[in-house]
């Protein structure tokens, strides 16, 4: 009984780093699967695996001192093979920071990475400390940037020049490559996942790196507080997705690359979101929290900018709804998402009839999604809340601005988070008549949305006590106003909390 | 659920195969094709009646993956979350073999290419060699020690890092 070597180096080549190590004791072939196993990786588990637990106890001088004892063993046992590493990690973030920023660690992460990083590299992982939480609070901004700058000329020394890198994830270190650094011309063509985590890059170096990386296709960037704008270069044709979360400065998100499919921001109001003026993917998301004018956005922008978009989906936390000024139609437009989350606002005079804006001016449309969260509010009696006087002129001007259209494709409309808002049922009965040549399935589902239910253990989404009475009010309205007005051949279904998740709920509380 | 039913029921013939010591055995063509060997030996019409020979597969291995194609072909596309968790158990189930038995798995799987089931045993035999001593995985899995004992001691110093238990860190100091 023979087992081929190559099966027996696959298997090797599977194991973690430390029990690699380990079966290198066992022969002479383990051991040269060990002199070539692909990847190194220090983390948390090879530094102190035998006792997570007991590691706690120590204090951060002595757990230091193990850390920088157990790096150097690994880096040492590892550092005589000569066989290409494909993949190296390094993942300090659970370290104090006074640890790694001390010299002697610091070597070490340069030692390490110098050791590793050689042609064939493929994936760079490091992960520093993050900032102590008192360092956070009480010094922020550009004083507290990160110690230890990642050391870009790894790439490209004088004689060899490495092309192979693919994967690059950072946290906590600096990132300063420059224009100034002409050697690195070419070293990022290959990346095709980039992922910042509170990296001090500015907006120039980031840009010049950018630039450089022609086979990117994802972006994440979280937390980078040095980075004020963000330009996405056109040469980007491979980019399909960019997320960007909490970097505080920022204001101005640009991008040019065509092929963007997704796109999440989780930050600030930004001044100025652009995806640029020639998309040409089919299927576009964008989610966004704290943005107020994404629907905004997509309506005025996005029909010529996108014009083979068929698919959208629009997921936002902090819209502030008006009607969207729709200058272009959305020609190939099939499936339409709109999640409105439940910090919602409706501009002074708005509301959900608003949408009817948009859905006017896609005429291809055959799908139509409208999630409403528990919890936004809305107000039916124009004299209460903002809406005044100034609501009817605006109500006229929405009535103006769609255009009476014919959403002829349209079979398949899922409203979830139905409330008795009267503007939302406007909105129903709108579809209702604009799309009544082709509608077959319309559902007004109360719930926060049956259709998306956790099938893991088959739970229903929560729903709060006022949602829950919300929803009764919601089923009467729909029963009433909107059931009188389907015509024949379309499918309506209104559906109430679900028995066994949400009313059991209630019954407990 | 109901495409992946129609996909299974579409292919109604059974292909037969034989064993390296003659025996045959029978499965639906879809799981057939769930191995790559069979798959090519399908479409360049090379099934008949008498069966595939697989001459290097035994009865033993090839009655396991005979199992194995018809469960995972019955259960190919547009899985239920439920479902893909079954799939997971009969997996898990599976490959509770004895190291004779996963052997000839892991051989048989990679001759006749059904990826699945290669990377289910090459990741269980990973599974078996972690935490064990040298010692101990020389014997589960028949390995000779051909290194001096000059080497062994040396190859193990180097290594070290892999074996320590934590130590107090007084010691460390």
């Amino acid at each position: 009984m023979e087992f081929p070597e190559d099966i027996w180096q696959h298997i090797h080549s599977l194991m973690p780093m430390r029990d690699a190590a380990r079966a290198a004791c066992v022969s002479r072939m383990f051991l040269r699967f060990w002199r070539g196993y692909p990847s190194v990786t220090i983390d948390r588990k090879i530094l102190a695996s035998s006792s997570q637990q007991g590691i706690r106890f120590w204090t951060e001088d002595e757990r230091g001192k193990y850390i920088l004892t157990k790096a150097q063993q690994v880096l040492e046992s590892r550092g005589s093979s000569s066989t290409v590493v494909r993949s190296v990690k390094l993942d300090l973030s659970t370290c104090q920071k006074v640890i790694v920023s001390a010299t002697s660690a610091g070597g070490l992460v340069d030692c390490w990475l110098r050791s590793f990083v050689k042609p064939g590299i493929e994936d760079i992982t490091l992960f520093l400390s993050e900032w102590d939480n008192n360092d956070y609070y009480y010094y922020y901004g550009h004083d507290c940037l990160p110690e230890y700058t990642f050391p870009c000329s790894l790439l490209s020394d004088d004689d060899e020049k490495i092309t192979s890198l693919q994967s690059l994830s950072l946290s906590s270190c600096g990132f300063h490559p420059n224009e100034g650094m002409t050697t690195l011309l070419g070293c990022w063509k290959n990346l095709s996942t980039v992922c910042l985590h509170r990296v001090a890059v500015a907006d120039e170096e980031l840009g010049f790196f950018l630039a450089g990386c022609l086979a990117l296709e994802r972006l994440t960037l979280s937390c980078c507080d040095t980075i004020g704008s963000l330009k996405i270069p056109h040469a980007l044709r491979r980019l399909r997705s960019l997320r960007v979360r909490s970097c505080r400065l920022l204001r101005t998100i640009e991008s040019g690359a065509p092929m963007l499919a997704t796109v999440w921001y989780d930050g600030w109001p930004l001044l100025r979101f652009s995806l640029g003026g020639a998309l040409e993917t089919t299927k576009l998301e964008v989610r966004a929290t704290r943005m107020g004018d994404v629907i905004q956005y997509a309506g005025a922008k996005l029909p010529s900018a996108a014009p083979d978009l068929e698919t959208l989906v629009l997921s936002t936390v902090y819209e502030r709804l008006k009607a969207p000024v729709m200058p272009d139609k959305f020609k190939q437009l099939k499936h339409l998402v709109i999640c409105l989350g439940r910090s919602t606002v409706f501009c002074a005079g708005y509301d959900f009839f608003s949408l009817a804006c948009f859905l006017d001016a896609c005429p291809a449309l055959e799908t139509f999604v409208l999630r409403i969260a528990d919890g936004i509010r809305w107000y039916n009696n124009p004299n209460r809340g903002k809406p005044d006087k100034e609501a009817s002129w605006k109500r006229q001007e929405v009535s103006e601005l769609h255009h009476g259209g014919i959403i002829g494709n349209l079979r398949k409309v899922t409203i979830t988070g139905f409330c008795s808002a009267n503007s939302l049922v406007e909105l129903t009965c709108h579809i209702l008549v604009a799309a009544a040549a082709s509608l077959e399935h319309m559902t007004l589902d109360t719930s926060p949305g049956y259709d998306r239910k956790h099938t893991s253990y088959g739970r229903c989404w929560q729903m709060s006590a006022e949602a829950l009475r919300e929803a009764e009010t919601a089923l009467a309205a729909a029963r009433k106003y909107v059931e009188p007005k389907v015509p024949d051949g379309v499918d309506l279904k209104v559906l109430g909390p679900c028995s066994r998740c949400h009313l059991g709920m209630r019954d407990n509380s | 659920m109901a495409a992946a039913t129609d996909d299974a029921g579409d292919s109604n013939e059974m292909i037969r195969v034989v064993s390296s010591d003659g025996e045959h055995f029978e499965m639906p063509e879809a799981a057939a094709n769930l191995s790559l060997v069979l798959r090519h030996m399908i479409e360049d019409d090379c099934a008949d009646a008498a069966g595939i020979p697989l001459a290097v597969v035994a009865a033993k291995p090839l009655a396991k993956i005979v199992d194995y194609c018809t469960k995972h072909a019955a259960k190919s596309s547009g899985l239920t979350i439920e479902e893909a968790e079954e799939l997971k158990r009969f997996d898990a189930e599976f490959i509770e073999v004895d190291t004779d038995m996963l052997y000839d798995l892991l051989v048989a799987a990679d001759f006749m290419g059904v990826e699945g089931l290669s990377k289910l045993a090459v990741q269980r035999t990973a599974d078996l060699i972690k935490g064990k001593t040298p010692e101990q995985n020389r014997e589960t899995f028949g390995i000779v020690n051909d290194f001096t004992p000059e080497e062994e001691e040396e190859i193990c110093k180097e290594n070290e890092w892999a074996f320590q238990i934590t130590k107090p860190p007084s010691r460390l100091c």
